[in-house]
């Protein structure tokens, strides 16, 4: 028995040495440039040294080193198409037949299964230099459509961004060439931002977004305040004095940029509340407290136990409303109401708009999507949710509700609360 | 076994060990991660076969001195 021993035991080392050095030296892999690869031709024959391209460049995929999701087993020319000979571009098709048939490849290759099994079809428009004495350079390459766009000035899109400036409010703000701006009096005069506009608009996916939501920024002459993201996390940028003095206040450490971002502010308090976890597709927030808007609290307590928002506003020191992005079992809206930073809460009921439900057979307004205070009133907008679609003149309806007492709501009317854009 | 022997019954018993984890390795990626059985059976197979090698290897010199001398392979051998 001790003998087996031993030989397991010499066995398991084995696997473990050769399972450590294959995978290390898989994951080490990197797919080698076609950018700035080398072809040894003859002569200035464009064609033909496309076709040495192939065979020069596609044995790099070959050998024990390369995973199974790259490596070829062999490959062969199909087509080389002289697209611009002055530039000195080609368009090569090569058939490439992987040496383990498997799903990445088409993907890792950027390659598209061939009529022929087996075998997958690759093109790439690339731009050669040469030297005059056969040898090339590939100084671009790309995919034959993106050459299709890059060549035919119809088909590109302008990518300049979506300017939005909310014209139906006095102090709003604006992106314009890349800067963040505020105006307290209609746009007449614009008073920068001292924010990086990556900082401001990036992301997640490395676009750029320059509408920011209600509930999300604050404009006013008061208080200025907008919540950006930079390498250490988010940030809160703010002005007490109508932009004239700006000042940072690091919030919470995360790499991750909130979608959604709710930001209030009472006499005595700031409140920020953004996502600080993401699984399996959702956001989990977290709210902020901050009474000398250096050093932030995240608050805990029965009205975070939802974790994740359509809207949160606190209206006075410690006193708020939390509006969960679901609905209660039987498809009402749901909204949270605590006097104590959540430390507790009460659920408010929303009375049904009975004209509308007589109509619908429903009620459609299941989702608070903005909370305001308006002349000493708590208004709600309210809004369908994903899946509404209860609409008149071509813009989804949203109800109106007003509180005076903060508890308890009335409906007062069908809105449409959509922001006013310009330029 | 001479010493000279030993030495090279030990080199081709770590050898042939590596190869047959190098075969289970490729087997059992290409098999079970990127689920392409038509490649990864044959490496599983080749695993399977160098392991059967190896075990012969391991205990085949021992179970020959025993023949030599006329006694039965026993349990402690193994």
């Amino acid at each position: 028995m001790k003998k087996l021993g031993w030989s397991l035991g010499i066995l398991c080392l084995a696997l473990l040495l050769t399972a450590g050095v294959q995978l290390s030296v898989w994951k080490a892999f990197v797919p080698p440039d076609k950018v700035g690869s080398i072809v040894e031709s003859t002569g200035t024959d464009l064609a033909q040294a496309g076709t040495n391209w192939v065979e020069q460049y596609l044995p790099q995929y070959q050998g024990w080193r390369v995973p199974y999701a790259y490596r070829l087993d062999s490959w062969r020319v199909r087509t080389v198409e002289v697209l611009d000979q002055a530039e000195g571009v080609i368009q090569v098709d090569y058939l490439v037949h992987p040496a383990s048939d498997n799903d990445q490849f088409a993907d890792a290759f950027g390659a598209a299964p061939y009529e022929e099994a087996g075998w997958y079809l690759a093109q790439d428009v690339l731009y050669l230099e040469g030297n005059g004495l056969g040898r090339f350079a590939v100084t671009a390459c790309m995919t034959p459509v993106q050459y299709q766009i890059a060549s035919d000035p119809t088909l590109q899109e302008d990518d300049s961004a979506t300017e939005y400036l909310m014209a139906d409010r006095d102090a709003t703000y604006l992106f314009r060439d890349g800067a963040l701006y505020v105006t307290y009096d209609h746009g007449q005069t614009l008073v920068p931002v001292p924010v990086p506009y990556d900082d401001m608009t990036e992301t997640n996916n490395g676009l750029h977004n320059e509408y920011l939501p209600d509930n999300s920024y604050l404009v006013t002459p008061a208080f200025t305040a907008f919540v950006a993201y930079h390498d250490q996390g988010a940030y809160l940028i703010y002005s007490t004095d109508r932009g004239a003095h700006w000042a940072q206040s690091d919030i919470f450490a995360i790499d991750y940029r909130s979608e959604r971002i709710f930001l209030s502010k009472t006499p005595g308090a700031c409140y920020v509340t953004l996502a600080v976890d993401r699984s399996l597709g959702s956001e989990y927030y977290a709210t902020f407290c901050s009474t000398d808007l250096k050093t932030w609290t995240m608050l805990e307590g029965e009205a975070f136990h939802s974790r994740s928002y359509a809207c949160v506003c606190f209206v006075e020191d410690n006193v708020g409303y939390l509006a969960p992005d679901s609905t209660d079992a039987n498809g009402d809206c749901i909204l949270y109401y605590t006097r104590d930073n959540g430390a507790t809460c009460t659920t408010i009921t929303l009375p049904q708009p009975t004209e509308t439900v007589a109509l619908l057979g429903y009620n459609p307004f299941v989702q608070v999507e903005t909370i305001r205070l308006v002349n000493g009133k708590i208004q709600l907008i309210v809004g369908q949710g994903d899946m509404g679609d209860y609409s008149r003149e071509g813009h989804l309806v949203k109800g109106l509700y007003e509180s005076e007492d903060g508890v308890t709501f009335f409906f007062v009317e069908e809105t449409f609360h959509n922001p006013v854009e310009v330029g | 076994m001479t010493g000279f022997k030993r030495v090279l019954w030990w080199i081709i018993l770590i050898l042939v060990a590596l190869c047959c984890s190098w075969a289970a390795v490729q087997g059992v990626v290409l098999w079970a991660v990127h689920g392409d059985a038509a490649t990864g059976i044959p490496w599983c197979l080749w695993a399977v076969g160098l392991g059967a090698l190896y075990f012969l290897l391991f205990f085949g010199p021992q179970l020959l001195n025993r023949r030599r001398k006329g006694q039965k392979p026993e349990c402690e051998d193994l």
